[in-house]
Protein backbone atom coordinates (compact mmCIF):
# COMPACT_ATOMS: atom_id res chain seq x y z
CA UNK A 1 0.00 0.00 0.00
CA UNK A 2 2.73 2.40 0.98
CA UNK A 3 4.72 1.59 -2.11
CA UNK A 4 1.67 2.05 -4.29
CA UNK A 5 1.01 5.50 -2.85
CA UNK A 6 4.63 6.55 -3.29
CA UNK A 7 4.66 5.32 -6.86
CA UNK A 8 1.42 7.21 -7.50
CA UNK A 9 2.90 10.40 -6.08
CA UNK A 10 6.02 9.91 -8.19
CA UNK A 11 3.80 9.48 -11.21
CA UNK A 12 1.92 12.65 -10.39
CA UNK A 13 5.15 14.60 -9.89
CA UNK A 14 6.33 13.44 -13.26
CA UNK A 15 2.91 14.29 -14.68
CA UNK A 16 3.15 17.79 -13.22
CA UNK A 17 6.41 18.40 -15.06
CA UNK A 18 5.10 16.83 -18.25
CA UNK A 19 2.01 18.98 -18.04
CA UNK A 20 3.82 22.27 -17.57
CA UNK A 21 6.23 21.55 -20.43
CA UNK A 22 3.66 19.97 -22.77
CA UNK A 23 1.05 22.70 -22.28
CA UNK A 24 3.56 25.15 -23.73
CA UNK A 25 4.28 22.81 -26.62
CA UNK A 26 0.59 22.30 -27.25
CA UNK A 27 -0.19 26.01 -27.16
CA UNK A 28 2.47 26.75 -29.76
CA UNK A 29 1.35 23.91 -31.97
CA UNK A 30 -2.34 24.68 -31.56
CA UNK A 31 -2.09 28.28 -32.65
CA UNK A 32 0.86 28.32 -34.97
CA UNK A 33 0.91 24.74 -36.28
CA UNK A 34 4.61 24.72 -35.51
CA UNK A 35 6.01 21.50 -34.15
CA UNK A 36 8.74 23.09 -32.11
CA UNK A 37 11.46 20.44 -32.01
CA UNK A 38 13.51 22.75 -29.81
CA UNK A 39 10.92 22.74 -27.03
CA UNK A 40 12.96 20.30 -24.92
CA UNK A 41 15.98 22.48 -25.51
CA UNK A 42 14.18 25.41 -23.93
CA UNK A 43 13.56 23.13 -20.94
CA UNK A 44 17.29 22.35 -20.75
CA UNK A 45 18.41 25.97 -21.22
CA UNK A 46 16.37 27.07 -18.24
CA UNK A 47 17.41 24.07 -16.16
CA UNK A 48 21.14 24.58 -16.69
CA UNK A 49 21.07 28.36 -16.40
CA UNK A 50 18.92 27.99 -13.31
CA UNK A 51 21.50 25.62 -11.89
CA UNK A 52 24.27 28.17 -12.58
CA UNK A 53 22.37 31.00 -10.94
CA UNK A 54 21.54 28.85 -7.94
CA UNK A 55 25.10 27.53 -7.74
CA UNK A 56 26.72 30.96 -7.84
CA UNK A 57 24.23 32.97 -5.75
CA UNK A 58 22.63 30.29 -3.63
CA UNK A 59 19.34 32.06 -4.31
CA UNK A 60 16.78 29.52 -5.56
CA UNK A 61 13.96 32.04 -5.93
CA UNK A 62 16.12 34.31 -8.06
CA UNK A 63 16.95 31.36 -10.30
CA UNK A 64 13.25 30.44 -10.50
CA UNK A 65 12.45 33.87 -11.87
CA UNK A 66 15.46 34.47 -14.10
CA UNK A 67 16.18 31.06 -15.63
CA UNK A 68 12.83 30.61 -17.46
CA UNK A 69 13.33 34.10 -18.92
CA UNK A 70 16.38 32.76 -20.74
CA UNK A 71 14.18 30.11 -22.30
CA UNK A 72 11.81 32.91 -23.33
CA UNK A 73 14.64 34.86 -24.94
CA UNK A 74 15.87 31.85 -26.90
CA UNK A 75 12.31 30.94 -27.95
CA UNK A 76 11.37 34.45 -29.01
CA UNK A 77 14.60 34.98 -30.96
CA UNK A 78 14.02 31.68 -32.73
CA UNK A 79 10.45 32.62 -33.63
CA UNK A 80 11.25 36.19 -34.61
CA UNK A 81 14.36 35.61 -36.69
CA UNK A 82 14.17 32.02 -37.90
CA UNK A 83 10.62 30.67 -37.91
CA UNK A 84 9.02 33.74 -39.50
CA UNK A 85 11.22 33.11 -42.53
CA UNK A 86 9.88 29.62 -43.10
CA UNK A 87 6.33 30.19 -41.86
CA UNK A 88 3.80 27.69 -43.13
CA UNK A 89 6.40 25.20 -44.36
CA UNK A 90 6.16 22.33 -41.89
CA UNK A 91 9.33 20.57 -42.99
CA UNK A 92 11.47 23.68 -42.87
CA UNK A 93 10.03 24.65 -39.50
CA UNK A 94 10.94 21.24 -38.14
CA UNK A 95 14.43 21.44 -39.62
CA UNK A 96 15.07 24.93 -38.27
CA UNK A 97 13.98 23.97 -34.77
CA UNK A 98 15.98 20.74 -34.89
CA UNK A 99 19.03 22.77 -35.91
CA UNK A 100 18.52 25.09 -32.95
CA UNK A 101 18.13 22.13 -30.62
CA UNK A 102 21.37 20.53 -31.82
CA UNK A 103 23.32 23.77 -31.63
CA UNK A 104 22.09 24.78 -28.20
CA UNK A 105 22.33 21.21 -26.93
CA UNK A 106 26.00 21.04 -27.88
CA UNK A 107 26.71 24.43 -26.37
CA UNK A 108 25.16 23.25 -23.11
CA UNK A 109 27.18 20.05 -23.22
CA UNK A 110 30.36 22.01 -23.81
CA UNK A 111 29.63 24.38 -20.97
CA UNK A 112 28.24 21.94 -18.40
CA UNK A 113 29.67 18.56 -19.37
CA UNK A 114 27.90 15.27 -18.87
CA UNK A 115 27.56 14.98 -15.12
CA UNK A 116 24.23 14.78 -13.34
CA UNK A 117 23.31 17.90 -11.44
CA UNK A 118 20.59 18.88 -9.06
CA UNK A 119 19.33 22.16 -7.75
CA UNK A 120 18.55 22.16 -4.04
CA UNK A 121 15.43 24.17 -3.22
CA UNK A 122 15.37 26.38 -0.10
CA UNK A 123 14.65 24.99 3.37
CA UNK A 124 10.95 25.80 3.61
CA UNK A 125 10.07 23.82 0.53
CA UNK A 126 12.64 21.03 0.84
CA UNK A 127 12.95 18.17 3.27
CA UNK A 128 10.15 15.69 3.78
CA UNK A 129 6.50 16.02 4.62
CA UNK A 130 4.52 13.42 6.51
CA UNK A 131 1.27 12.94 4.65
CA UNK A 132 -0.22 10.00 6.53
CA UNK A 133 0.75 8.76 9.96
CA UNK A 134 -1.23 5.84 11.39
CA UNK A 135 -0.18 2.62 13.08
CA UNK A 136 -0.39 0.64 9.90
CA UNK A 137 0.67 3.25 7.37
CA UNK A 138 3.29 5.95 7.32
CA UNK A 139 3.62 8.07 4.19
CA UNK A 140 6.50 10.52 3.93
CA UNK A 141 7.18 12.35 0.72
CA UNK A 142 9.73 14.97 -0.43
CA UNK A 143 8.22 18.38 0.24
CA UNK A 144 9.54 19.87 -2.96
CA UNK A 145 7.76 17.31 -5.10
CA UNK A 146 4.50 18.23 -3.42
CA UNK A 147 5.37 21.85 -4.06
CA UNK A 148 5.94 21.00 -7.73
CA UNK A 149 2.50 19.40 -7.90
CA UNK A 150 0.98 22.47 -6.32
CA UNK A 151 2.87 24.78 -8.68
CA UNK A 152 1.70 22.80 -11.71
CA UNK A 153 -1.90 23.10 -10.60
CA UNK A 154 -1.42 26.83 -10.08
CA UNK A 155 0.16 27.19 -13.52
CA UNK A 156 -2.63 25.16 -15.08
CA UNK A 157 -5.27 27.31 -13.39
CA UNK A 158 -3.56 30.51 -14.55
CA UNK A 159 -3.39 29.19 -18.09
CA UNK A 160 -7.04 28.23 -17.94
CA UNK A 161 -7.92 31.72 -16.76
CA UNK A 162 -5.82 33.36 -19.45
CA UNK A 163 -7.33 31.20 -22.20
CA UNK A 164 -10.93 31.48 -21.06
CA UNK A 165 -11.28 34.86 -19.45
CA UNK A 166 -8.93 37.26 -21.19
CA UNK A 167 -9.01 38.85 -24.61
CA UNK A 168 -5.62 37.31 -25.42
CA UNK A 169 -7.07 33.91 -24.63
CA UNK A 170 -10.02 34.53 -26.93
CA UNK A 171 -7.68 35.54 -29.74
CA UNK A 172 -5.60 32.41 -29.18
CA UNK A 173 -8.63 30.11 -29.21
CA UNK A 174 -10.06 31.84 -32.25
CA UNK A 175 -6.66 31.56 -33.91
CA UNK A 176 -6.62 27.81 -33.29
CA UNK A 177 -10.01 27.66 -35.08
CA UNK A 178 -9.30 29.93 -38.04
CA UNK A 179 -6.14 31.98 -38.18
CA UNK A 180 -6.75 34.12 -41.29
CA UNK A 181 -10.18 35.09 -39.99
CA UNK A 182 -8.62 36.43 -36.79
CA UNK A 183 -6.47 38.71 -38.89
CA UNK A 184 -9.53 39.77 -40.83
CA UNK A 185 -10.91 40.92 -37.47
CA UNK A 186 -8.18 43.55 -37.36
CA UNK A 187 -5.96 41.60 -35.00
CA UNK A 188 -2.22 41.41 -35.53
CA UNK A 189 -1.83 37.67 -35.24
CA UNK A 190 1.94 37.84 -35.74
CA UNK A 191 2.18 39.68 -32.46
CA UNK A 192 -0.01 37.07 -30.83
CA UNK A 193 2.31 34.40 -32.26
CA UNK A 194 5.25 36.04 -30.57
CA UNK A 195 3.38 36.25 -27.27
CA UNK A 196 2.33 32.63 -27.50
CA UNK A 197 5.85 31.57 -28.35
CA UNK A 198 7.09 33.51 -25.35
CA UNK A 199 4.48 31.89 -23.15
CA UNK A 200 5.20 28.40 -24.47
CA UNK A 201 8.92 28.95 -23.91
CA UNK A 202 8.25 30.25 -20.41
CA UNK A 203 6.35 27.07 -19.61
CA UNK A 204 9.19 24.91 -20.95
CA UNK A 205 11.58 26.99 -18.87
CA UNK A 206 9.53 26.71 -15.69
CA UNK A 207 9.28 22.98 -16.25
CA UNK A 208 13.05 22.81 -16.69
CA UNK A 209 13.88 24.58 -13.49
CA UNK A 210 11.30 22.63 -11.50
CA UNK A 211 12.58 19.41 -13.05
CA UNK A 212 16.16 20.23 -12.09
CA UNK A 213 14.98 20.91 -8.54
CA UNK A 214 12.51 18.05 -8.06
CA UNK A 215 14.39 15.35 -9.96
CA UNK A 216 17.71 16.00 -11.62
CA UNK A 217 19.39 17.47 -14.64
CA UNK A 218 21.44 15.57 -17.16
CA UNK A 219 22.32 15.60 -20.84
CA UNK A 220 19.49 14.10 -22.81
CA UNK A 221 16.76 15.70 -20.72
CA UNK A 222 15.98 17.96 -23.68
CA UNK A 223 15.18 14.93 -25.84
CA UNK A 224 13.17 13.26 -23.08
CA UNK A 225 10.97 16.28 -22.50
CA UNK A 226 10.49 16.92 -26.20
CA UNK A 227 9.42 13.33 -26.69
CA UNK A 228 7.16 13.37 -23.64
CA UNK A 229 5.57 16.62 -24.81
CA UNK A 230 4.87 15.04 -28.18
CA UNK A 231 3.35 11.95 -26.59
CA UNK A 232 1.32 13.92 -24.07
CA UNK A 233 -0.29 16.12 -26.71
CA UNK A 234 -0.81 13.22 -29.10
CA UNK A 235 -2.62 11.34 -26.34
CA UNK A 236 -4.45 14.31 -24.83
CA UNK A 237 -5.17 16.29 -27.99
CA UNK A 238 -3.21 19.06 -29.70
CA UNK A 239 -3.99 22.61 -28.65
CA UNK A 240 -6.14 21.55 -25.69
CA UNK A 241 -5.17 22.51 -22.16
CA UNK A 242 -7.35 19.84 -20.58
CA UNK A 243 -5.87 17.38 -23.03
CA UNK A 244 -2.35 18.26 -21.95
CA UNK A 245 -3.32 17.73 -18.31
CA UNK A 246 -5.03 14.42 -18.98
CA UNK A 247 -2.25 13.20 -21.25
CA UNK A 248 0.39 14.19 -18.71
CA UNK A 249 -1.33 12.35 -15.86
CA UNK A 250 -1.82 9.24 -18.00
CA UNK A 251 1.75 9.16 -19.26
CA UNK A 252 3.26 10.19 -15.92
CA UNK A 253 1.41 7.51 -13.97
CA UNK A 254 1.84 4.82 -16.59
CA UNK A 255 5.58 5.47 -16.66
CA UNK A 256 6.00 5.20 -12.89
CA UNK A 257 3.66 2.22 -12.41
CA UNK A 258 5.51 0.54 -15.25
CA UNK A 259 8.88 1.17 -13.66
CA UNK A 260 7.69 -0.12 -10.31
CA UNK A 261 5.70 -3.16 -11.33
CA UNK A 262 6.91 -4.27 -14.76
CA UNK A 263 10.32 -2.65 -15.23
CA UNK A 264 11.02 -4.65 -18.37
CA UNK A 265 8.02 -3.27 -20.22
CA UNK A 266 7.91 0.19 -18.64
CA UNK A 267 8.77 2.17 -21.74
CA UNK A 268 6.50 0.01 -23.83
CA UNK A 269 3.38 0.95 -21.84
CA UNK A 270 3.61 4.58 -22.90
CA UNK A 271 3.73 3.61 -26.53
CA UNK A 272 0.89 1.14 -26.16
CA UNK A 273 -1.26 3.96 -24.77
CA UNK A 274 -0.24 6.15 -27.66
CA UNK A 275 -1.00 3.49 -30.26
CA UNK A 276 -4.42 2.78 -28.76
CA UNK A 277 -5.33 6.47 -28.71
CA UNK A 278 -4.11 6.96 -32.26
CA UNK A 279 -6.12 3.98 -33.43
CA UNK A 280 -9.34 4.86 -31.62
CA UNK A 281 -9.24 8.65 -31.48
CA UNK A 282 -6.52 10.06 -33.71
CA UNK A 283 -7.17 13.67 -32.68
CA UNK A 284 -6.34 12.79 -29.05
CA UNK A 285 -8.68 12.10 -26.15
CA UNK A 286 -9.80 15.72 -25.73
CA UNK A 287 -8.75 16.98 -29.15
CA UNK A 288 -11.12 18.31 -31.72
CA UNK A 289 -10.64 16.87 -35.16
CA UNK A 290 -8.63 19.33 -37.17
CA UNK A 291 -10.96 19.13 -40.13
CA UNK A 292 -10.18 22.19 -42.17
CA UNK B 1 -16.54 59.68 -48.41
CA UNK B 2 -13.46 58.16 -50.01
CA UNK B 3 -13.96 55.40 -52.47
CA UNK B 4 -12.61 51.89 -52.48
CA UNK B 5 -10.98 51.33 -55.81
CA UNK B 6 -9.79 48.12 -57.42
CA UNK B 7 -7.51 48.56 -60.41
CA UNK B 8 -6.37 45.84 -62.79
CA UNK B 9 -6.16 43.22 -60.07
CA UNK B 10 -4.62 39.89 -61.07
CA UNK B 11 -4.52 36.81 -58.90
CA UNK B 12 -3.09 33.39 -59.66
CA UNK B 13 -3.46 30.08 -57.84
CA UNK B 14 -0.33 28.38 -59.09
CA UNK B 15 -0.64 28.77 -62.83
CA UNK B 16 -4.41 29.30 -62.79
CA UNK B 17 -5.20 32.91 -63.60
CA UNK B 18 -8.20 33.30 -61.29
CA UNK B 19 -8.66 37.08 -61.34
CA UNK B 20 -7.94 38.83 -64.61
CA UNK B 21 -7.56 42.60 -64.65
CA UNK B 22 -10.46 43.22 -62.33
CA UNK B 23 -11.30 46.91 -61.92
CA UNK B 24 -14.19 48.71 -60.26
CA UNK B 25 -14.95 51.45 -57.78
CA UNK B 26 -17.06 51.27 -54.70
CA UNK B 27 -18.48 54.35 -53.06
CA UNK B 28 -21.39 55.03 -50.81
CA UNK B 29 -23.82 53.20 -53.06
CA UNK B 30 -24.12 49.45 -52.41
CA UNK B 31 -22.89 47.14 -55.15
CA UNK B 32 -23.87 43.54 -55.81
CA UNK B 33 -21.46 41.16 -57.46
CA UNK B 34 -23.02 38.09 -59.04
CA UNK B 35 -21.69 35.19 -61.02
CA UNK B 36 -21.71 31.43 -61.25
CA UNK B 37 -19.86 29.07 -58.95
CA UNK B 38 -16.11 29.12 -59.24
CA UNK B 39 -15.92 32.38 -61.18
CA UNK B 40 -13.60 34.04 -58.66
CA UNK B 41 -15.96 36.05 -56.45
CA UNK B 42 -14.55 34.78 -53.16
CA UNK B 43 -11.03 35.16 -54.50
CA UNK B 44 -11.77 38.81 -55.22
CA UNK B 45 -12.94 39.35 -51.62
CA UNK B 46 -9.90 37.60 -50.26
CA UNK B 47 -7.60 39.59 -52.51
CA UNK B 48 -9.11 42.89 -51.39
CA UNK B 49 -8.78 41.85 -47.74
CA UNK B 50 -5.15 40.82 -48.18
CA UNK B 51 -5.94 37.17 -47.52
CA UNK B 52 -4.54 35.95 -50.85
CA UNK B 53 -1.50 37.45 -52.56
CA UNK B 54 -2.03 39.46 -55.72
CA UNK B 55 0.23 39.27 -58.75
CA UNK B 56 -0.38 42.80 -59.98
CA UNK B 57 -2.84 45.66 -59.72
CA UNK B 58 -3.92 47.80 -56.82
CA UNK B 59 -6.60 48.16 -54.23
CA UNK B 60 -6.76 51.68 -52.85
CA UNK B 61 -8.90 53.40 -50.28
CA UNK B 62 -8.76 57.11 -50.97
CA UNK B 63 -5.05 57.79 -51.24
CA UNK B 64 -3.99 54.72 -49.29
CA UNK B 65 -2.74 51.70 -51.20
CA UNK B 66 -4.04 48.58 -49.46
CA UNK B 67 -2.37 46.04 -51.73
CA UNK B 68 0.51 44.34 -49.97
CA UNK B 69 -0.71 45.24 -46.50
CA UNK B 70 -1.54 42.60 -43.91
CA UNK B 71 -5.26 41.85 -43.43
CA UNK B 72 -5.33 43.39 -39.96
CA UNK B 73 -3.89 46.62 -41.34
CA UNK B 74 -6.47 46.66 -44.11
CA UNK B 75 -9.18 46.33 -41.48
CA UNK B 76 -7.66 49.23 -39.56
CA UNK B 77 -7.94 51.34 -42.71
CA UNK B 78 -11.68 50.82 -42.74
CA UNK B 79 -12.65 47.58 -44.44
CA UNK B 80 -14.40 44.66 -42.84
CA UNK B 81 -15.33 41.25 -44.07
CA UNK B 82 -18.17 38.77 -43.68
CA UNK B 83 -16.76 35.67 -45.35
CA UNK B 84 -18.51 32.95 -47.28
CA UNK B 85 -19.55 30.13 -44.97
CA UNK B 86 -19.56 32.62 -42.05
CA UNK B 87 -16.38 31.22 -40.51
CA UNK B 88 -17.35 31.96 -36.93
CA UNK B 89 -15.02 30.57 -34.27
CA UNK B 90 -16.56 27.39 -32.81
CA UNK B 91 -14.34 27.62 -29.70
CA UNK B 92 -15.78 30.98 -28.68
CA UNK B 93 -19.16 31.94 -27.27
CA UNK B 94 -21.29 34.58 -28.94
CA UNK B 95 -20.24 37.15 -26.39
CA UNK B 96 -16.57 36.29 -26.75
CA UNK B 97 -16.76 36.96 -30.48
CA UNK B 98 -17.93 40.45 -29.73
CA UNK B 99 -15.55 41.04 -26.85
CA UNK B 100 -12.64 40.04 -29.03
CA UNK B 101 -13.27 43.07 -31.22
CA UNK B 102 -14.91 45.32 -28.60
CA UNK B 103 -14.53 48.88 -29.90
CA UNK B 104 -15.50 50.45 -26.56
CA UNK B 105 -18.57 52.42 -25.59
CA UNK B 106 -17.86 55.51 -27.70
CA UNK B 107 -17.81 53.82 -31.07
CA UNK B 108 -20.66 54.03 -33.54
CA UNK B 109 -21.30 50.31 -33.29
CA UNK B 110 -21.03 49.01 -29.75
CA UNK B 111 -21.69 45.59 -28.28
CA UNK B 112 -24.84 46.98 -26.72
CA UNK B 113 -26.10 48.23 -30.04
CA UNK B 114 -25.46 44.83 -31.59
CA UNK B 115 -27.53 43.14 -28.90
CA UNK B 116 -30.30 45.68 -29.43
CA UNK B 117 -30.26 44.98 -33.15
CA UNK B 118 -30.10 41.20 -32.72
CA UNK B 119 -31.97 40.27 -29.51
CA UNK B 120 -31.54 36.65 -30.52
CA UNK B 121 -27.78 36.96 -30.05
CA UNK B 122 -28.32 38.58 -26.68
CA UNK B 123 -30.40 35.59 -25.58
CA UNK B 124 -27.68 33.25 -26.71
CA UNK B 125 -24.69 35.27 -25.65
CA UNK B 126 -23.17 32.48 -23.61
CA UNK B 127 -23.79 29.74 -26.16
CA UNK B 128 -20.90 28.27 -28.07
CA UNK B 129 -20.97 29.83 -31.52
CA UNK B 130 -20.73 26.40 -33.11
CA UNK B 131 -24.12 25.52 -31.62
CA UNK B 132 -25.96 28.41 -33.26
CA UNK B 133 -28.29 27.94 -36.21
CA UNK B 134 -27.12 29.07 -39.63
CA UNK B 135 -29.07 32.31 -39.40
CA UNK B 136 -27.73 33.09 -35.95
CA UNK B 137 -24.20 32.39 -37.12
CA UNK B 138 -24.71 34.80 -39.98
CA UNK B 139 -25.96 37.47 -37.56
CA UNK B 140 -22.85 36.88 -35.49
CA UNK B 141 -20.54 37.10 -38.50
CA UNK B 142 -22.19 40.37 -39.48
CA UNK B 143 -22.05 41.66 -35.91
CA UNK B 144 -18.36 41.17 -35.47
CA UNK B 145 -17.76 42.87 -38.81
CA UNK B 146 -19.93 45.83 -37.75
CA UNK B 147 -18.03 46.19 -34.48
CA UNK B 148 -14.93 46.95 -36.51
CA UNK B 149 -16.75 50.17 -37.42
CA UNK B 150 -15.53 50.03 -40.97
CA UNK B 151 -16.42 52.38 -43.82
CA UNK B 152 -16.87 49.44 -46.17
CA UNK B 153 -18.19 45.97 -45.54
CA UNK B 154 -17.58 43.13 -47.96
CA UNK B 155 -20.06 40.27 -47.65
CA UNK B 156 -19.60 36.99 -49.44
CA UNK B 157 -22.91 35.20 -49.99
CA UNK B 158 -24.54 36.15 -46.69
CA UNK B 159 -27.83 34.48 -47.62
CA UNK B 160 -26.26 31.13 -48.51
CA UNK B 161 -27.95 28.22 -46.77
CA UNK B 162 -30.52 30.32 -44.92
CA UNK B 163 -34.27 29.78 -44.81
CA UNK B 164 -36.32 32.31 -46.84
CA UNK B 165 -37.76 34.01 -43.73
CA UNK B 166 -34.29 34.48 -42.33
CA UNK B 167 -33.10 35.85 -45.66
CA UNK B 168 -35.83 38.49 -45.50
CA UNK B 169 -34.66 39.57 -42.06
CA UNK B 170 -31.10 39.64 -43.31
CA UNK B 171 -32.05 41.92 -46.18
CA UNK B 172 -33.75 44.31 -43.78
CA UNK B 173 -30.64 44.40 -41.61
CA UNK B 174 -28.31 44.99 -44.51
CA UNK B 175 -30.44 47.85 -45.78
CA UNK B 176 -29.62 49.50 -42.48
CA UNK B 177 -25.99 49.69 -43.54
CA UNK B 178 -26.82 52.00 -46.42
CA UNK B 179 -28.61 54.32 -43.99
CA UNK B 180 -25.53 54.21 -41.79
CA UNK B 181 -23.42 55.36 -44.74
CA UNK B 182 -21.47 52.15 -44.79
CA UNK B 183 -20.38 51.08 -48.25
CA UNK B 184 -21.41 47.55 -49.13
CA UNK B 185 -20.05 45.07 -51.63
CA UNK B 186 -22.27 42.05 -51.50
CA UNK B 187 -21.64 38.81 -53.36
CA UNK B 188 -24.96 37.11 -53.95
CA UNK B 189 -26.17 34.07 -55.85
CA UNK B 190 -29.83 34.87 -55.37
CA UNK B 191 -30.65 37.51 -57.93
CA UNK B 192 -33.75 38.70 -56.08
CA UNK B 193 -31.76 39.25 -52.92
CA UNK B 194 -28.99 41.02 -54.80
CA UNK B 195 -31.56 43.29 -56.45
CA UNK B 196 -33.08 44.23 -53.10
CA UNK B 197 -29.73 45.20 -51.68
CA UNK B 198 -28.16 47.06 -54.57
CA UNK B 199 -29.09 48.80 -57.79
CA UNK B 200 -25.61 48.63 -59.17
CA UNK B 201 -24.61 45.16 -60.27
CA UNK B 202 -21.35 43.66 -61.46
CA UNK B 203 -21.25 40.29 -63.17
CA UNK B 204 -18.18 38.13 -62.90
CA UNK B 205 -17.32 35.49 -65.49
CA UNK B 206 -14.09 33.51 -65.39
CA UNK B 207 -12.26 35.97 -63.22
CA UNK B 208 -13.29 39.05 -65.16
CA UNK B 209 -15.94 41.67 -64.65
CA UNK B 210 -17.91 40.73 -67.75
CA UNK B 211 -20.74 43.18 -67.33
CA UNK B 212 -21.73 46.17 -65.31
CA UNK B 213 -25.46 46.70 -65.18
CA UNK B 214 -28.34 47.46 -62.86
CA UNK B 215 -30.37 44.97 -60.90
CA UNK B 216 -33.53 46.05 -62.66
CA UNK B 217 -32.07 45.38 -66.09
CA UNK B 218 -30.72 42.02 -65.03
CA UNK B 219 -34.04 40.99 -63.52
CA UNK B 220 -35.80 41.90 -66.73
CA UNK B 221 -33.35 40.18 -69.05
CA UNK B 222 -33.75 36.43 -68.95
CA UNK B 223 -31.26 35.90 -71.73
CA UNK B 224 -28.56 37.67 -69.73
CA UNK B 225 -29.48 35.65 -66.65
CA UNK B 226 -29.04 32.45 -68.59
CA UNK B 227 -25.84 33.63 -70.16
CA UNK B 228 -24.09 35.04 -67.12
CA UNK B 229 -25.65 33.24 -64.25
CA UNK B 230 -26.67 29.91 -65.71
CA UNK B 231 -30.05 28.36 -65.50
CA UNK B 232 -30.56 26.27 -62.41
CA UNK B 233 -27.56 27.55 -60.47
CA UNK B 234 -29.30 30.87 -59.95
CA UNK B 235 -32.44 31.07 -57.90
CA UNK B 236 -34.52 33.98 -59.07
CA UNK B 237 -37.17 33.68 -56.39
N1 LIG C 1 -7.04 28.01 -52.46
C1 LIG C 1 -7.22 27.72 -53.76
N2 LIG C 1 -6.25 27.09 -54.48
C2 LIG C 1 -6.43 26.82 -55.78
N3 LIG C 1 -7.53 27.11 -56.47
C3 LIG C 1 -8.53 27.72 -55.83
C4 LIG C 1 -8.44 28.05 -54.44
N4 LIG C 1 -9.58 28.65 -54.06
C5 LIG C 1 -10.35 28.70 -55.16
N5 LIG C 1 -9.73 28.14 -56.21
C6 LIG C 1 -10.26 28.05 -57.58
O1 LIG C 1 -10.35 29.38 -58.07
C7 LIG C 1 -11.56 29.56 -58.79
C8 LIG C 1 -12.37 30.67 -58.18
O2 LIG C 1 -12.82 30.27 -56.89
P1 LIG C 1 -13.71 31.20 -55.97
O3 LIG C 1 -13.87 30.50 -54.68
O4 LIG C 1 -13.12 32.55 -55.95
O5 LIG C 1 -15.07 31.21 -56.77
P2 LIG C 1 -16.48 31.76 -56.32
O6 LIG C 1 -16.95 32.60 -57.46
O7 LIG C 1 -16.43 32.39 -55.00
O8 LIG C 1 -17.37 30.45 -56.27
P3 LIG C 1 -18.62 30.08 -55.32
O9 LIG C 1 -19.82 30.71 -55.94
O10 LIG C 1 -18.70 28.60 -55.41
O11 LIG C 1 -18.33 30.57 -53.96
C9 LIG C 1 -12.27 28.21 -58.79
O12 LIG C 1 -11.97 27.57 -59.99
C10 LIG C 1 -11.65 27.49 -57.62
O13 LIG C 1 -11.65 26.11 -57.87
MG1 LIG D 1 -17.35 32.01 -53.27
Amino acid sequence: MQQFLIVTLNGLTQAALFFVVASGFSLIFGLMRVVNMAHGTLYAVSAYIGWSIWDSTGNWWLALIVAPLFAVVVGVLMQRFLLTRVQGDDLQEALVTIAVSILVGDLLLQRYGGSIRQVRPPEIISGATTLIETESLRLIYPTFRLFTLFAAILIGASLWYMLNRTKLGMVIRAGIDDRPMVEAMGINIERTFLLVFALGSLLAGLGGFFGASALSLRPGDDGIYLLSSLIVVIVGGMGSLGGAALGAVLIGLAGQYGLAYTPTYASLITFVIMVIVLAVRPQGILGRSLGR
Amino acid sequence: MTALSVQNLNVFYGSAHVLQDVSFELGQEPVALVGRNGMGKTTLCNAIMGLVPTRSGFVTLGDTVLTGKRPFEIVKHGLSYVPQGRRIFPSLTVHEHLRMVDPGAKARWTIKRIYDLFPRLDERRHSGAGKLSGGEQQMLAISRALLLNADFVIMDEPSEGLAPVIVDQLVETLKLLAQEEIGLLVIEQKLAVAAELADRMLVMVNGQIALETTSAEMLADEAAQRRYLGVGTMEVA
